[in-house]
């Protein structure tokens, strides 16, 4: 069974991501599944270029 | 809603249909998400006859043409300034 968690980070963009990683064998590269739990505003994701906020991140 | 409204808010929905598709290729259960593709594609469909019942063809290829002159050739071109717009930075409302 796949348990999701979720953790908030500083800007409130929740980052879900597997509470286990299944592959344990050495030197195996492996990305765990993230599932989506926020989504940006219509015309507010056209101007950031995405709808996730977790992808967001702007030069500063 | 007049043209540039239109225009702008099928650039939103658009990026919305891609950006989630992209989404839903790796995540194909993710019911929510299918639940905002789906209303994005409704709501560009319908914004998409409108425009093209009020202003004329949006697609040389797949846009009922309604006259007995082939509206594609009219102006504005695609490419002119008066038929694109800007979306400024607080979103294109």
């Amino acid at each position: 069974m796949k348990v999701m968690n979720t953790e908030m980070n500083n800007d409130m963009t929740c980052i879900p991501f597997e509470e286990y990683i299944k592959v344990k064998e050495l030197a195996f590269a492996y990305v765990p599944s993230q599932k989506i739990c926020s989504y940006f505003e219509p015309t507010e994701s056209l101007v950031k270029g995405t709808v996730f906020p977790s992808l967001y991140r702007p030069y500063k | 809603m007049n043209k540039e409204q239109i225009m702008k808010r099928l650039a939103v929905l658009d990026f919305l249909a891609v950006d989630l598709q992209l989404y839903l290729d790796t995540h194909p259960d993710d019911t929510e998400a299918i639940d905002k593709y789906d209303s994005v594609i409704k709501e560009a469909d319908m914004l998409r006859m409108k425009y093209e019942e009020m202003i004329g063809p949006l697609y040389s290829f797949r846009s009922a043409n309604m006259g007995d002159t082939f509206k594609w050739i009219d102006d504005p071109w695609p490419w002119q300034n008066s038929a694109n717009f800007e979306i400024n930075e607080e979103g294109s409302k």
